[in-house]
């Protein structure tokens, strides 16, 4: 009987609290979502203001939040640009002045649009190319992002801008003048922050519930490798001349790209009755492939069947991807 | 001391005219003017540092202390070796300029801070504690309190006279040594061999290949010259990608190595397809323009570099 009466009451209790919960849930809720420019709204957020966040933190610390972008971008090379063995040695143990503000930019946000130059900052440096790097704005002091949310811990900002290649093209001013000479309507984030899915942006409750779905994009930022149909090849065999002609048809960029890298794009040709000829082609040489720009190499026609592979290599790796093998 | 041995890869006599590519904007002459003028002083001091400790027609310049190593690239960004010799430039002109002016609170302090900088050096640099005169300093210092023009000019020039000794010499060698950059960590792939070398072996196996390709066209033997300039072609573009490693101006790189550079190597290898040594003969010439122009700049005080780094 005692435990009946315990069991009634406690049910009571937590329906009770439940009931409560739930209410101030739903009018915390209504008046953060609706009423946009509501005094409460303003007196939420100092509440909650997380005031180091404006201090530049580190990428850690935006991902006590935002976990799962965090996890992602871990994975990407702008996470490494200051750390990875690579980049120590091209700098020659970072004492190369001119290659560091790329590789640990301040916020590249402007009092209007992006700087023209990266600037080298001074903290967090081993963090790369990071959130605050691209999300805040040192000027509006808060967070830029593609959405309008409220965030209470810090201020938001909607910028479409964040978005746009001018944005990457801070730091990678030579990729970014070949897309601009391009002229298409992809962006650089349209191919290289593809879309993940359709999530929360922020993983670390209560916050979070308040937060409905968005489309979240890839923050690997992942370099991507050529497809087969990127690259147009022909093959003409004549006065005992073998032309080929490739052209980059699907990067509307130079391909391979990079602004101080050195990636190589391989090009070996292998005739059945023995002989082979390679040709390497590099950004640093200028001989890669520009966008819509037929190429032609001649060689000496060494007769029969001649396999053709075009293969890539990323500055940082030793090994080079195979884009695509055909057969003439 | 090493014998300072310098080798040209490359010597073609011939063409005397300098010639830019496309880009042969104002400023990109006025670039090349600035880096020629840059060179002819670097040359003009080293001829003058060399001078300087010339004994009996031997040259003597010795690699800077290894204590110094700790505050130039690649160990320290911070050059505050360089800093400390700045600093007391500046607060011995300052020093001077308001004893002068009669503002002598304002000569005490810019005093003391050159006092401070350069004693500091024997801690920087233990090996040059030699050259470093306490008393002469403490007594520069004493005779900018008590106000005596006189004997701060006097003070002043033994001081002065600590500095230059040390200037003359280390000053030549410490330049060379630490602004020269060094090309041991560059590594690029050769194109023949798919494999990554150091830039030394790499002008090795550039140099091998035109010396082939002369042979062959010497010899008639355009099967050799061939296949030589196919290689030397594809190496001397690839030559470029070294640029890169220190060079972030695309500008500069131009003008070094610009499109009409890559223009001489293809005529070059056409020449040789083309069984005409004529045409072969003036397009080395303009290659060999480019290479000098290279060498001028990065390889004589390289060899100077790496002569003293035993």
């Amino acid at each position: 009987m005692i435990k009946r009466f315990f069991r009634k009451k406690l049910f009571r209790h937590n329906a009770i609290f439940l009931f409560l919960f739930l209410s101030f849930s739903f009018i915390f809720f209504v008046f953060s979502t609706s009423l946009s420019s509501c005094s409460l709204k303003n007196f939420a957020s100092k509440i909650f203001l997380e005031e180091d966040l404006l201090q530049e933190p580190p990428a850690e610390r935006c991902g006590s939040c935002h976990k799962d972008i965090h996890k992602d971008f871990k994975n990407s090379r702008h996470a490494v640009a200051w750390v990875s063995e690579h980049f120590k040695k091209e700098s020659k143990n970072y004492t190369d002045e001119k290659c560091l503000p790329c590789h640990a930019a301040k916020p590249i946000w402007a009092s209007s649009g992006f700087q023209e130059e990266p600037e080298l900052r001074e903290k967090h440096v081993e963090d790369g190319i990071y959130c605050v790097t691209c999300h805040f704005d040192p000027h509006r002091k808060g967070m830029v992002g593609p959405y309008e949310v409220w965030s209470p811990p810090h201020p938001s900002f909607q910028d479409k801008k964040i978005k746009s290649s001018e944005l990457c093209g801070v730091c990678h001013q030579q990729t970014y003048s070949e897309w601009s000479e391009a002229k298409v309507e992809k962006t650089c984030s349209d191919c290289h922050m593809p879309k993940v899915g359709r999530k929360h942006l922020t993983q670390k409750p209560p916050m979070s519930w308040f937060h409905s779905k968005q489309d979240v994009f890839s923050h690997e930022f992942p370099a991507l490798i050529a497809k087969k149909d990127d690259i147009k090849v022909e093959v003409a065999r004549e006065n005992g001349n073998l032309v080929l002609q490739l052209e980059n048809i699907g990067v509307p960029h130079r391909l391979p790209t990079a602004d101080q890298g050195n990636p190589k794009l391989y090009i070996f040709l292998y005739w059945e009755n023995g002989g082979k000829e390679t040709i390497v082609l590099s950004p640093q040489q200028e001989s890669s492939l520009e966008y819509q720009k037929p190429v032609s190499f001649i060689f000496e026609d060494k007769v029969g069947r001649v396999k053709i592979e075009i293969m890539r290599r990323l500055s940082w790796k030793e090994e080079p991807d195979l884009i695509s093998s055909l057969n003439y | 001391m090493k014998k300072i041995k310098i080798e040209y890869m490359i010597w073609f006599s011939g063409r005397k005219n300098v010639r830019f590519g496309k880009a042969n904007s104002s400023s990109l002459s006025s670039f090349i003017l600035l880096l020629s003028f840059f060179v002819i002083s670097l040359l003009f001091f080293v001829g003058l540092g060399i001078s300087q400790q010339q004994e009996e027609g031997k040259i003597s310049i010795k690699r800077p202390p290894k204590s110094l190593d700790n505050f130039y690239p690649p160990k320290s960004r911070e050059k505050k070796f360089l800093a400390a010799m700045h600093n007391m430039a500046t607060s011995f002109k300052a020093t001077m300029f308001y004893l002068q002016a009669g503002n002598t609170e304002k000569a005490k302090k810019w005093a003391d801070n050159l006092v401070k900088s350069y004693l500091g050096i024997k801690d920087m640099v233990p090996e040059w504690q030699s050259y470093i005169k306490k008393d002469v300093a403490e007594n520069f210092l004493k005779a900018v309190n008590s106000g005596d023009l006189k004997q701060v000019g006097a003070l002043a020039k033994e001081l002065g006279d600590t500095c230059k000794s040390c200037h003359q010499d280390n000053q030549l060698s410490t330049k060379i040594f630490y602004s020269i950059p060094s090309w041991d960590e560059i590594e690029l792939e050769d194109p023949v061999s798919l494999k990554k070398v150091g830039v030394h072996k790499f002008m090795q196996e550039l140099s091998d290949s035109l010396r082939f390709t002369l042979i062959g066209v010497q010899d008639g033997d355009f099967s050799l010259a061939e296949k030589s300039a196919k290689d030397f072609s594809a190496r001397a573009k690839a030559l470029k990608e070294t640029c890169s490693s220190c060079h972030t101006s695309k500008a500069s790189i131009e003008a070094l190595a610009g499109k009409d550079y890559t223009a001489a190597v293809d005529a070059l290898f056409i020449a040789v397809k083309e069984k005409n040594s004529q045409k072969f003969f003036s397009a080395l010439s303009r290659v060999g323009d480019y290479c000098t122009r290279c060498h001028t700049t990065h390889l004589l005080l390289l060899e100077i570099k790496e002569a003293i780094s035993e």
